[in-house]
């Protein structure tokens, strides 16, 4: 009987949430003309990919009519950097941190970790500053700069935590075997932490593909990542709304971090679960 | 070939408290010394320091005539083994055995060969393609040995590389490093808490206490002749006892609390107490199997005994001083009843009450 009504349950939360792909999904499939027939919960009579096409290649993104492409591509070089970069850092930062312990580690770990607590909003004009007096403001590499510098207080977090749990001794013997700093962290430090790097990339990914507010500050027109453009294309008040194209467009955006959680959910599970490695 | 001199060596640590001060010693080489103390006494701070893992705030370690407190461990030549073993997990046996020798340049034909020979020599050649977790604690502490004998180090480090293991394995491995130590005459610096190891394995013990070198010298000498009250009472199982009493007579005599007739020393050791202390008070010191049961002029009233096969512990209460006492199995010792008990006075030891020293030299 419980079981039953804990399927029920769990069978509820997830139409909730499914519900409105199915509106986006079927939506991006129909003509407009059956989308302003009504019926939001029809399957599409005559489904075609013509919006997504259009989504993709020719819909008006503000004033230019060039399609989301360019920016789904600017996208993809904003969050590939930002993502390595910032777990990079954030591995080494937790494995100096917790395995090289030095006068004032402890405070600068205190000082990184504030960095997780401000709000994105309060820095926004001292980092358009420091992007502008770098010669960065409205680039892509100005993009990735600030997600890197918050992101990387997040993954330092992680992986100091993870590293709490892997025992000093093998780190040790990796010294006396005759490793240094780099040599240990790449020989045997970072072998073991594959949980952690996947659970790490994946939250940096996603955080970083669905930012919007930094996107729309500190980039261009041209160096807009596929968020904004999104906004643009579904903004553009030019003739009556393409609903179906709007919808298309949403899906493309969204697409790379669902395709992201199908393939790499069951390793972020594993990895937010990973307890400590024996020794 | 190397000896090891620690010379003045300190440790502080940030929080303040001192780990280890003024400890010097000179380790022979091809020695096995032994570490010996409760926790928190230094040793493994000490045994750190000489790996380079810790970095001394005052004094020397030489190796040869070579200082190396400056190198980073990479660069010392020893090996260590620890308490856990510290393997690579993500690794084989085998890319465990040859990793020190990867990172010293050895070419892959040659790290190859070393690494079987090893194993054939620790008995885990099976094992080779294994990873850490599938082996056993015994088999992954002899990986560990591998791992550390490869290089072919100076010095050996060993950080209480049995206390993991059962009884049983502790035995046996006990047995086999004492055999490879004879093998291969490698100076072995060991760490251990567990006198019997002390006791069984080394060339020489140095005992610590609260950071400071109490004793040093082979397991005989600790065990005879031990330098002061903790030492006495660290070293041997049942712990020595320790009766209040003093010395009477000429000089030549010791009144124990509680006794009736004082025990006369033998004519050497009353002629070196004469010299150093006229009537005062001592703390004597009696190992269980110096104070015998059944015989003598002295009574002692029995509370307890713990038949143990081949003999039994007797627990005695000595003018209300309680003592641990060995005697024969065979003895038929009641609990509660008053039993005859005497002193072998050639062999009991006499400490100054406030400092806790050896008085007699």
């Amino acid at each position: 009987m419980t079981r039953v009504a804990l399927y029920a349950a769990l069978l509820g939360a997830a139409l909730l949430f499914l519900i409105p792909l199915y509106v986006v999904g079927t939506a991006s499939l129909k003509p407009l003309e059956e989308i302003r027939a009504g019926g939001l919960f029809s399957l599409p009579v005559a489904p075609t990919f013509a919006a997504w096409a259009k989504a993709w290649g020719s819909a008006c993104v503000g004033a230019n009519c060039v399609g989301l492409k360019g920016y789904f591509l600017n996208s993809w070089l904003m969050a590939l950097p930002a993502v390595a970069i910032s777990v990079a850092v954030g591995a080494i930062n937790g494995y100096a941190l917790t395995k090289w312990w030095f006068r004032g580690s402890e405070f600068l770990f205190g000082a990184l970790v504030v960095g997780c607590l401000i709000p994105f909003q309060v820095i926004l004009i001292p980092a358009a500053r420091t992007l502008a007096t770098l010669g960065l403001f409205g680039s892509l590499s100005g993009l990735v700069l600030i997600h890197v510098a918050y992101g990387v207080p997040v993954t330092t977090l992680l992986f100091r935590n993870f590293y709490l749990t892997v025992p000093d001794p093998i780190l040790q013997a990796a010294r006396l075997d005759g490793a240094g700093f780099f040599a240990a962290f790449f020989h045997v430090i970072l072998p073991l932490s594959l949980p952690m790097l996947a659970v790490a990339s994946i939250l940096q990914f996603t955080g970083i593909w669905n930012d919007f507010l930094f996107g729309v500050v500190f980039t261009g027109p041209e160096s807009a990542p596929v968020t904004v453009a999104l906004n643009n294309l579904a903004g553009a008040t030019l003739g009556a709304k393409e609903w179906n194209v709007n919808m298309a467009a949403a899906l493309i955006a969204a697409l790379p971090t669902l395709v992201v959680y199908f393939v790499s959910g069951r390793w972020f599970l594993r990895g937010l679960t990973a307890g400590a490695i024996k020794a | 070939m190397a000896t090891v001199t620690l010379d003045h060596l300190r440790k502080d640590f940030p929080d303040g408290t001192v780990a280890v001060e003024d400890f010097s010693l000179l380790i022979e080489d091809g020695e096995f010394l032994t570490l010996l103390g409760p926790s928190g006494c230094g040793k493994t701070t000490t045994l750190r320091m000489i790996a380079g893992l810790e970095t001394p705030t005052g004094g020397a370690i030489r190796f040869g005539d070579r200082r190396v407190d400056d190198l980073a461990p990479g660069q010392r030549n020893i090996a260590m083994v620890f308490q856990s073993y510290a393997l690579y997990p993500h690794m084989t046996v085998r890319q465990n055995l040859e990793y020190p020798l990867k990172k010293h340049g050895v070419p892959r034909e040659e790290r190859r060969r070393r690494a079987d020979e090893l194993a054939l020599m620790l008995q885990i050649g099976p094992l080779l393609d294994r990873r850490p977790k599938q082996l056993s604690g015994g088999q992954q502490q002899r990986v560990a040995l591998g791992r550390a004998l490869i290089r072919d180090p100076e010095v050996f480090l060993l950080d209480e590389p049995l206390s993991n293991l059962d009884a049983t394995l502790r035995a046996q491995l006990r047995a086999e490093l004492i055999q490879l130590h004879q093998r291969i005459g490698k100076t072995m610096v060991y760490v251990t808490h567990d006198q019997f190891e002390a006791m069984t394995m080394s060339t020489r013990i140095a005992v610590l206490h609260q950071g400071r070198l109490q004793q040093v010298g082979t397991p005989d000498e600790v065990y005879r002749r031990p330098a002061n009250r903790f030492v006495a009472s660290f070293v041997g199982t049942p712990a020595m006892n320790f009766l209040t009493g003093e010395i009477a007579g000429e000089g030549d005599r010791i009144a124990i609390a509680g006794v009736t007739t004082p025990v006369s020393l033998p004519p050497e050791r009353a002629a070196a107490l004469r010299e150093l202390s006229p009537a005062r008070d001592v703390i004597v010191g009696l190992r269980p199997e110096d104070i015998l049961v059944g015989t003598g002029e002295a009574s002692a009233t029995i509370k307890l005994v713990e038949p143990l096969g081949h003999e039994a512990l007797v627990y005695l209460d000595i003018g209300g001083q309680s003592v641990i006492s060995r005697a024969s199995s065979e003895m038929s010792l009641r609990a509660k009843e008053s039993t005859a008990i005497d002193f072998r006075a050639a062999r009991l030891h006499l400490f100054d009450p406030a400092s806790g020293r050896r008085l007699d030299c």
